[in-house]
Order: C-alpha cells, then sequence, then structure tokens
C-alpha cells in the first residue's frame, strides 16, 4: 500500500537527532507539532461523537439483548432479576406459537430465496443481452419495485389478491379457473407473501449480479464461440461459475430477508398472522411478545434465536461455495 | 433497435428475440401492480367492485385523494417522512464522508481493531436489535420525539465503510498540500476532499434516503403519538382503520410512491448506483 499515513510521518521527523534540544529555534518543527496537534483534535472531534453514537445504537442493543434473555425484564417494570435459562426452557417448552413460526418462517425461506436467486440470475443474464438503450428500459421497469415503499406494495397487492374484486382472480375467472382465497386462505396466504417479497426485490439482485456479468473479459465468450459453444453452454459453463461469489451474496441476502420477512404480513393481518396462524412468522412473534406483551426478556431470547439461526445459514452457503476460489478482498 | 450501432457489438440472432420479449412478459408483471394502484386509485367504489374490472376509469374520481386528507393527517405525516429523512440523509453522508476520511487518511492507535470491529457490527441484522433499542430509547424518553426518527439513523456503518474505500484512492498529497496552505482539518475536509468524493456521496444520499424514507418496522415501534407517524406507518394505520375502502388505500399508496418514482425516472443512474453500492463494493 502506498498510502501515507499523516499521523504515522510525523513522530519520526520529531525524534530524528537534529530536532533533539532545539526545537524552539526551528519555526518549521513547531508548526509540525502544532499541526499534529489540530490533527488529533480533528480525529477526536470525529471519533468521539461516533464512538459515542456506536456505544448507545450498536453495542449497547448487541450486549443488552443477550443480557434481558436471561432475565424477566419487562416494560411495565423497571427492575429485573437474572433468570438463567428459563426464557430459553420456555421457547421450547411454553411456546405454542414459536415452532409454528419458525417453520412458517422457514417455508417463507424455502419458497423465497431459491426463486427470488433463479429469476435474478436470469434476468440479469437477460439485461446483458440487451442494447444499451433496451437494458436502461428495462433495469429502470425491474429496479423500480426495489425503491417503492414496502407497505404501499404490500396494499396494492392487498387489493390484487381480494377475492371477491382482485385482478388476479378476475383474471383467473377469464381463463375460466376456479376463484382462489389467496391472503384469506391458509394453505396459500403464506405463498401469497412470499410473493411479494420476490416481486419486490428480484429486479435489485439482477441490477448487481449485472454488474458483476459485466465485468467478465468478453474474450472468454469470444473463444467460446470459436469453440462452437452454443448460449446454454456459455451461460452455465463461464457465467456462473464466473459470478458464483456475486451469487452467493444474493443468496445470503435474500435469506436474511427471508428469515426478516415482516412488512407485508404486519400490514395486511395487521399483526395477527391471519389466517389462523397460518402466516404468523418469527419477526412478527418477537414483535408480538416484545412490543404488545411488553414481554422483553422473552423476544430478546427469540431474537437471538433469529440472529444465530441467520448467521449460521449464512456461514453455510459460504462455506457450500468456497471451495476453488476463496474471495479476496481489499 | 432499428438502428444496430456498432460498438454495440452484439448479435441479434433468434435467442436475442427471443428473451426480449420474455423480458417484456416479465416488465408487466412488474408493471401491472403499479398500473392498477393508480387505476384503482381513481376509480369510484362501486366502479372498483365491478366485475369483470375496468381497465380504465370509466370516470376520473379525483375525489378519494381529497379523502385521503380527510382520513388522516396526511400532509403531517409527509412533513414527518420528509423531513427526517433529508435530515438523516445529510448527516448520515456527513458522519459516513467524515469517519470514513478518518479510517482512511489517519493513524492512531487501535484504528484497525476499530474499524473492523464496525464492520463486524454490520453483520448483524439490525432489525433483531428493535426490541433492546426500543427499551433503551424509553429508559432515554425518547419514544415519542422526533429524536427516535432520526438519531438512530445519523451513522451508517455501510456508508462509512463505502467512504472510507472512496477516501483511501485519493493521495495524500492533496491533504498536505492543504495544510501547508493553512487549511484547518475541516476546511481540507469540506473543501479539497469532500468535492472530490462527490459522485459516491451522491449514490450514498439516495440510498440512506430511501432507507429513512421507506422504513417501517423501527417508526412502528417507537413512535405511538400519531403526530409523529411517518408515511409508511400512517398508511398501514389507515389500513388498520379503513381497509375496506380500496380507492382510498390506493389513492393514499399512489401519493406516497409517486414522487419516489419520479425522482427515480429522472435519476435512474443515481439511484442504481446507490443502491447497489452494497453489492459491488462489498
Amino acid at each position: 500500500m502506498s498510502e501515507a499515513k499523516l499521523l504515522a510521518k510525523e513522530p519520526t521527523a520529531s525524534k530524528s537527532p537534529a530536532s533533539k534540544g532545539q526545537r524552539r529555534k526551528v519555526p518549521f518543527k513547531e508548526l509540525i507539532h502544532q499541526r499534529q496537534f489540530k490533527r488529533r483534535a480533528f480525529v477526536a472531534s470525529i471519533l468521539i461523537p461516533l464512538l459515542v453514537w456506536f456505544f448507545i445504537f450498536m453495542f449497547l442493543p448487541i450486549v443488552m439483548v443477550v443480557i434481558y434473555s436471561f432475565t424477566n425484564a419487562h416494560m411495565a417494570y423497571p427492575d429485573y432479576k437474572f433468570v438463567g435459562l428459563h426464557q430459553y426452557i420456555k421457547m421450547f417448552t411454553a411456546d405454542p406459537i414459536l415452532p409454528i413460526a419458525l417453520r412458517n418462517t422457514v417455508m417463507a425461506v424455502l419458497y423465497i430465496v431459491p426463486t427470488t436467486v433463479i429469476l435474478s440470475v436470469l434476468l440479469a443474464n437477460g439485461l446483458n443481452a440487451m442494447t444499451s438503450k433496451w437494458q436502461k428500459f428495462y433495469t429502470f421497469v425491474y429496479f423500480l419495485p426495489s425503491v417503492l415503499s414496502a407497505v404501499a406494495i404490500s396494499l396494492v397487492w392487498k387489493w390484487l389478491y381480494h377475492q371477491n374484486y382482485g385482478l388476479i382472480n378476475a383474471m383467473l375467472g377469464a381463463l375460466g379457473l376456479p376463484a382462489q382465497g389467496f391472503i384469506n386462505s391458509a394453505s396459500q396466504a403464506l405463498i401469497c407473501y412470499a410473493v411479494i417479497q420476490i416481486w419486490s426485490i428480484f429486479g435489485y439482485y439482477a441490477v448487481i449480479l449485472l454488474a458483476a456479468i459485466q465485468g467478465i473479459d468478453p474474450s472468454l465468450y469470444e473463444a467460446a464461440d470459436i469453440d462452437g459453444a452454443n448460449g446454454m453452454e456459455k451461460f452455465f459453463k463461464i457465467t456462473v461459475p464466473l459470478i458464483k461469489q456475486n451469487i452467493l451474496f444474493v443468496c445470503i441476502m435474500a435469506t436474511i430477508n427471508g428469515f426478516m420477512i415482516f412488512t407485508p404480513i404486519q400490514v395486511l393481518t395487521e399483526g395477527k398472522g391471519t389466517p389462523g396462524t397460518s402466516t404468523m412468522v418469527l419477526m412478527m412473534h418477537i414483535m408480538k411478545r416484545g412490543i404488545n406483551n411488553s414481554d422483553i426478556g422473552y423476544a430478546s431470547a427469540m431474537s437471538l434465536l433469529l440472529m444465530s439461526i441467520i448467521l449460521v445459514v449464512s456461514v453455510i452457503q459460504s462455506l457450500l461455495t468456497r471451495e476453488r476460489k476463496p474471495k479476496k478482498r481489499s | 433497435m432499428k438502428e444496430k450501432n456498432l460498438s454495440e457489438k452484439k448479435k441479434h440472432g433468434a435467442g436475442y428475440y427471443v428473451a426480449l420479449v420474455v423480458m417484456l412478459v416479465g416488465t408487466l408483471t412488474v408493471l401491472v401492480p403499479i398500473y392498477w394502484m393508480v387505476v384503482s386509485s381513481l376509480k369510484s367504489q362501486t366502479e372498483l367492485m365491478q366485475m369483470p374490472p375496468t381497465f380504465w376509469p370509466q370516470k376520473m374520481e379525483f375525489s378519494n385523494y381529497a379523502r385521503v386528507f380527510e382520513q388522516m393527517p396526511f400532509g403531517r405525516y409527509y412533513f414527518n417522512s420528509v423531513v427526517t429523512a433529508l435530515l438523516n440523509t445529510v448527516m448520515g453522508v456527513f458522519t459516513s464522508a467524515l469517519s470514513g476520511y478518518v479510517f482512511a487518511k489517519y493513524q492512531f492507535k487501535g484504528r484497525e481493531l476499530l474499524f473492523w470491529l464496525l464492520m463486524a457490527c454490520m453483520m448483524i441484522p439490525y432489525d433483531t436489535l428493535m426490541i433492546p433499542l426500543y427499551r433503551i430509547m424509553v429508559g432515554f424518553g425518547w419514544t415519542n420525539t422526533y429524536l427516535v426518527l432520526t438519531v438512530p439513523y445519523f451513522v451508517n456503518i455501510f456508508g462509512m465503510f463505502l467512504m472510507r474505500q472512496f477516501m483511501q484512492d485519493i493521495p495524500t498529497d492533496y491533504i498536505e498540500a492543504a495544510e501547508i496552505d493553512g487549511c484547518s482539518q475541516y476546511r481540507t475536509f469540506f473543501s479539497v476532499i469532500f468535492p472530490m468524493v462527490r459522485p459516491a456521496a451522491a449514490a450514498l444520499c439516495i440510498f440512506l434516503f430511501m432507507a429513512s424514507y421507506n422504513s417501517f418496522l423501527w417508526p412502528l415501534i417507537s413512535v405511538n403519538s400519531r403526530d409523529l407517524f411517518t408515511l409508511p406507518v400512517g398508511m398501514s394505520a389507515l389500513n388498520s382503520d379503513r381497509g375496506s375502502q380500496m380507492d382510498l388505500m390506493m389513492a393514499c399508496a399512489t401519493m406516497v410512491v409517486a414522487p419516489v418514482c419520479v425522482i427515480f425516472a429522472l435519476a435512474q443512474k443515481n439511484f442504481v448506483a446507490g443502491l447497489t453500492m452494497g453489492g459491488v463494493k462489498g
């Protein structure tokens, strides 16, 4: 690294034998000295507020989520006492909703992640094949849902899914198919919410992957053309292997988003996870127990559970795609 | 497509046209919900309930938009959302740029350790920390104030990381030259360094603005007073009260989404750059 470190230079300069004891006589040295003080003050003036913020909004919540999970902390009472593993035991023995929430969340992830990843890889490839004019148009269109408010999107889909007057049922009707319950049907609701999540994000991931595809050396494709490779072979043998790390990134992001699925279900079921408990997901259960029931201790324990699930799944995904080319980043 | 540009260097075989058609069909699935939102917002209640539905309103019903303002303090929510988002963006960009600059160009004890500690925190899904954060804010007495909608957004670790990457590419000579010319450290930063990273800062602005404008979970938890609701929370509350009136809901959703769509159309390049930085850079 050629990057020079400003403060690092100064001590060596002032420690040189010539400067010893004659600092007063050399104004230039004084200037440096003064400058170093200014630099220190500058660094401190930025780092101190940053660290205060970091302490309150990052460090403290991380520490507190762990501490609370071992206590009976409750919003209504300022005091709490240490209850050991009680909250964790409660999680697996005394909460009938948690297994359902876990199952629903995992199902949502299974619906969301493969579909999102496959759609975004295909779309990225499609975008890459377009002339730049069309590419710009399609990027605009497919990227659009990801900039819109998730709450607004949820409401739009609520209307599309409407059992009696929704557009989707109207279209099914026009094709002679029976009307579906969608978000009112216990068996379809979760899939419907997964569709909202996929619809709103896959274009975003596609644009990330497009940047990666555009970074591939075109001579590879030219060589493949000479060898008579067809489009499919080029896609699977060149494109996919070369953007593997980026696909992994999309995979991990989609997984995290899947586990955190919350907004559409919260808005459209008003936090109830209806019909029945068919759309009660982990994030909603945490909010319900922690905010509505004020049971901070228990909600913290569940937050930690969710955090560790996400961490473990991300690590597994990275390990699975690791073997050959460990990613090197500066 | 008619004028095939030589510089495009793309062969237009059958596959290309198949792809084009598939992409067009995909485009419909993306655009139809948005189109349907706008069209429905202009229909009367009776026309909404018409089967088969009409694809263009028989009679434009702009009163739906007026009704949104009657049903909820939409202007107030708009003000809350936009003002907090703007403040959070400005603060976020400056804290990111300043701390990125310090981490890139200044040497101090524990710099690397501190930086990687911050990076490690980026890995934690922040939404899972909402419960303790809420408790802390209750302890501070910040809930139901503007503080809770702004201060937690003031620092963005990802933005810091990004800015540091860009700052590292700036030759240190510029900083030294500015110092010799007698610039103060802050002056050096604002008149020499910051203008050099302006494109990255612009992209970061969009990222931060969207993150704040669209954020739902934290304002939902931390604010109970209707005076402090932001648009997503207000919209969600309206859905609880008047959820069956889809004309009203669609008018509200259109008003929330429209400014973003317009800005996105005007500054597509910046948007895409700003929102995908995470994927490309990180």
